[in-house]
C-alpha cells in the first residue's frame, strides 16, 4: 500500500458520511449547494431578495453589535462535563484504597461492588500556554536542589494514555504574596476571598527521574495553590450548611513541558461513594471584571445520611479561567442552600482578576 | 428539482439531467476539483468529465446521494488529472500539503494492490471514521478528501488551526494503528 492508494481509498469512503461533511462545508459557505426545494418564481425571487437585503442589514447591525462586545470581553477556554462510566469509578476506587473504601468493613470481599457516581470535568484551552523559562524570576526554577523527588502525578495525554511528571515537593508558604514571589511569573493574578486562608502551597513537576533513572532536572509544571474554609466556627458540623471549602489554584506550564497547542488545562473529577447517590452538572458562563468564566455544578443528592455524618445534598462549584497563559481554577463545597454566599465570595474572587 | 428527479433523468438517458446537474452541482464540484487541481481551467475539465462519468455510471450504479456520488467521482478525476500532471510538476498546493501529510500513516511502498484489496481498505478507513468523533471525522474528511486548507477545515469545524493540526495528527496516528490492526502493512 502507498499514499496515493491510501488517498484513493479515502475517497472510496461511506456516502452517507460524505454527505454528512456536504451539510457541515454548506453551512461553513465553503460550498453552495442550492436546497431541495429551490424552485421560486422571479417575483419570489425578487420580493425575497428584498427581503434579504432587509434582513441581512439588520443581522449586520445585530452581529456588529455583538461582535463590538464580544470584542471587548475576554473570554476563555472550552468545558465539557460528562458522567464517568463505570469502569472508571472502579478504577478511582481501587486507587484509593480499595476493600477500605468499602465503609470501612475489612471483612467485605474485595469484588463487593462499591455504589458511585461520578463526573468528569474537563477545561480545555485551545492555544499553547507554555512560558519561556526566562520568565520566571523566582527562586521555583532552583527547586530540584532544593527538594527531594516526592509523589508522581499522571497527566492526561491528549494522543491517549497517561504521561507521568514527578513532583519535586509541595513547598508550604505563609502567604499568597509569597507564592507568587517565589514562582516569579509577571503574568500570574491570584486572587483571595473573604474566608480564613487555611494554606498556600506551591508544587512543582517535572523530570527528575524517569522509569528510575535520572534524567534531567527540568520543571515542566508549577501549581500554586490556597485553600480556605470556615470550618473553625463554630457551625454544627452535621451538615454542610453554613460551611465554605474554598480551594483556588493556579497552573503555570514551562517551555519544556511536552505539548501545548491542544491544552487540556485541567482534569478534575468528583465523585461521591454512596448508596443510592445521583448527581446532576449544569454548566453556564459567567461575567464579570470584562472576562467571561466558565462555571459548571454539580449537585450531589443521596436518600440517607452520609457515613460521614452530613446530609446531603451538597453542591461542588468550579469555575475556570486562563490569562496570561495561566490556568486559574476554583471550587467550593457548600449547601444549596448556601448558594447565595458561595456566589458571592465567587464573585469575589472572579472581580479579583480586574486590571 | 428535486436530487431524486435528477436521478430519474439520467435513468431515463434524458440530457435535461446533464443541464440540471450542471445549474445546481457546478460550484461545488469546482471548487471540490479546484481545491485538487489548483487551477480554473484543468478543474472545469475535470467536471466535464465528471458529468460525463455520471452520466456512464448512473443507470448501473443507483446514487442514494447525488453531491456525494458527484464529489466522489470528481475527486477521482482530479486526482487522476493530477497524476498525469505530477509528470509536469505541476500539483496543487493542498493536495501536495494533505499527501504529504499522510505520509504519517503510510511510508511509500510497493503499489501493487489488487481491486479486492482497495475495496477491503476503502471499507476499513470508513469504519474507522465512523468510529471517530464527528470533530475528528469532519477534519479528516476535510482534509484528506476535500483538501481544504487547514484554515478552512479548522474554521468550519468550528475550532483553531492549532487544535484542528493537533487533531489531525492523532488521528493520522489512530489510522496508522488501525490499519496495521486490520494487517493492510507489517
Amino acid at each position: 500500500m502507498n499514499r496515493e492508494q491510501l488517498l484513493n481509498a479515502i475517497g472510496n469512503v461511506d456516502e452517507s458520511m460524505i454527505d454528512e461533511m456536504e451539510q457541515l462545508r454548506r453551512s461553513a459557505k465553503v460550498v453552495t449547494l442550492p436546497s431541495q426545494t429551490e424552485n421560486a418564481s422571479p417575483v419570489a425571487k425578487k420580493r425575497s431578495r428584498r427581503f434579504v437585503v432587509c434582513l441581512v442589514a439588520c443581522l449586520v447591525l445585530a452581529l456588529g453589535g455583538i461582535a463590538y462586545a464580544a470584542a471587548s470581553l475576554l473570554s476563555g477556554g472550552d468545558l465539557t462535563v460528562r458522567d464517568m462510566p463505570q469502569d472508571e469509578l472502579d478504577e478511582i476506587i481501587n486507587n484509593i484504597g480499595g476493600v477500605s473504601m468499602r465503609w470501612g468493613d475489612e471483612s467485605a470481599p474485595a469484588d463487593l461492588p462499591v455504589p458511585a457516581v461520578g463526573v468528569k470535568i474537563q477545561y480545555t484551552v485551545p492555544q499553547d500556554l507554555r512560558i519561556p523559562y526566562t520568565s520566571f524570576t523566582g527562586n521555583v526554577l532552583n527547586c530540584a536542589a532544593e527538594f527531594d523527588e516526592h509523589n508522581c502525578s499522571f497527566v492526561e495525554d491528549p494522543d491517549g494514555g497517561n504521561y507521568s511528571l514527578f513532583s519535586f515537593d509541595k513547598k508550604n508558604l505563609p502567604s499568597v504574596d509569597a507564592g507568587k514571589q517565589y514562582i516569579g511569573y509577571a503574568g500570574l493574578k491570584f486572587p483571595t476571598v473573604s474566608l480564613p486562608q487555611n494554606d498556600v502551597s506551591v508544587e512543582v513537576y517535572g523530570t527528575r527521574t524517569q522509569n528510575g533513572e535520572t534524567v534531567n532536572d527540568e520543571i515542566r509544571r508549577i501549581y500554586l495553590s490556597a485553600s480556605f474554609n470556615n470550618v473553625q466556627q463554630d457551625i454544627p458540623s452535621e451538615t454542610y450548611r453554613g460551611i465554605f471549602y474554598l480551594h483556588t489554584s493556579a497552573r503555570l506550564l514551562t517551555e519544556n513541558y511536552p505539548w501545548g497547542p491542544e491544552d487540556v488545562s485541567a482534569v478534575d473529577m468528583s465523585a461521591l461513594f454512596a448508596e443510592g447517590a445521583q448527581v446532576t452538572s449544569q454548566t453556564e458562563d459567567r461575567i464579570a471584571a470584562n472576562r467571561e468564566f466558565r462555571v459548571v455544578t454539580l449537585t450531589f443528592t443521596f436518600p440517607d445520611e452520609h457515613s460521614d455524618g452530613t446530609t446531603l445534598p451538597v453542591c461542588h462549584r468550579y469555575v475556570f479561567w486562563q490569562e496570561n497563559n495561566v490556568v486559574y481554577t476554583l471550587s467550593i463545597y457548600y449547601a444549596p442552600e448556601s448558594v447565595a454566599v458561595a456566589d458571592s465570595l465567587i464573585s469575589e474572587w472572579m472581580n479579583g482578576f480586574a486590571d | 428539482m428535486t436530487d431524486s428527479e435528477i436521478v430519474m433523468l439520467y435513468r431515463n438517458r434524458d440530457e435535461e439531467a446533464l443541464r440540471e446537474t450542471m445549474r445546481r452541482y457546478q460550484p461545488y464540484l469546482m471548487k471540490t476539483a479546484l481545491q485538487i487541481l489548483g487551477d480554473e481551467q484543468d478543474a472545469e475539465e475535470c467536471v466535464n468529465d465528471t458529468y460525463y462519468a455520471a452520466w456512464n455510471s448512473i443507470p448501473e450504479h443507483d446514487p442514494v446521494n447525488l453531491p456525494a456520488y458527484l464529489a466522489k467521482i470528481a475527486r477521482e478525476k482530479a486526482i487522476d488529472r493530477l497524476r498525469y500532471r505530477q509528470r509536469q510538476k505541476r500539483i496543487g498546493a493542498e493536495y501536495a500539503v494533505s499527501f504529504e501529510e499522510l505520509g504519517d500513516v503510510i511510508a511509500d511502498t510497493d503499489g501493487a494492490e489488487s481491486e479486492a484489496d482497495a475495496a477491503r481498505l476503502s471499507e476499513a478507513i470508513s469504519q474507522f471514521l465512523k468510529g471517530l468523533p464527528p470533530d475528528a471525522r469532519h477534519l479528516f474528511l476535510g482534509r484528506y478528501f476535500y483538501f481544504d486548507s487547514l484554515k478552512d477545515t479548522a474554521s468550519y469545524c468550528g475550532m483553531s488551526e492549532s487544535k484542528a493540526k493537533s487533531m489531525l495528527h492523532r488521528t493520522r496516528r489512530k489510522l496508522k494503528k488501525f490499519l496495521k490492526k486490520e494487517g493492510f502493512y507489517e
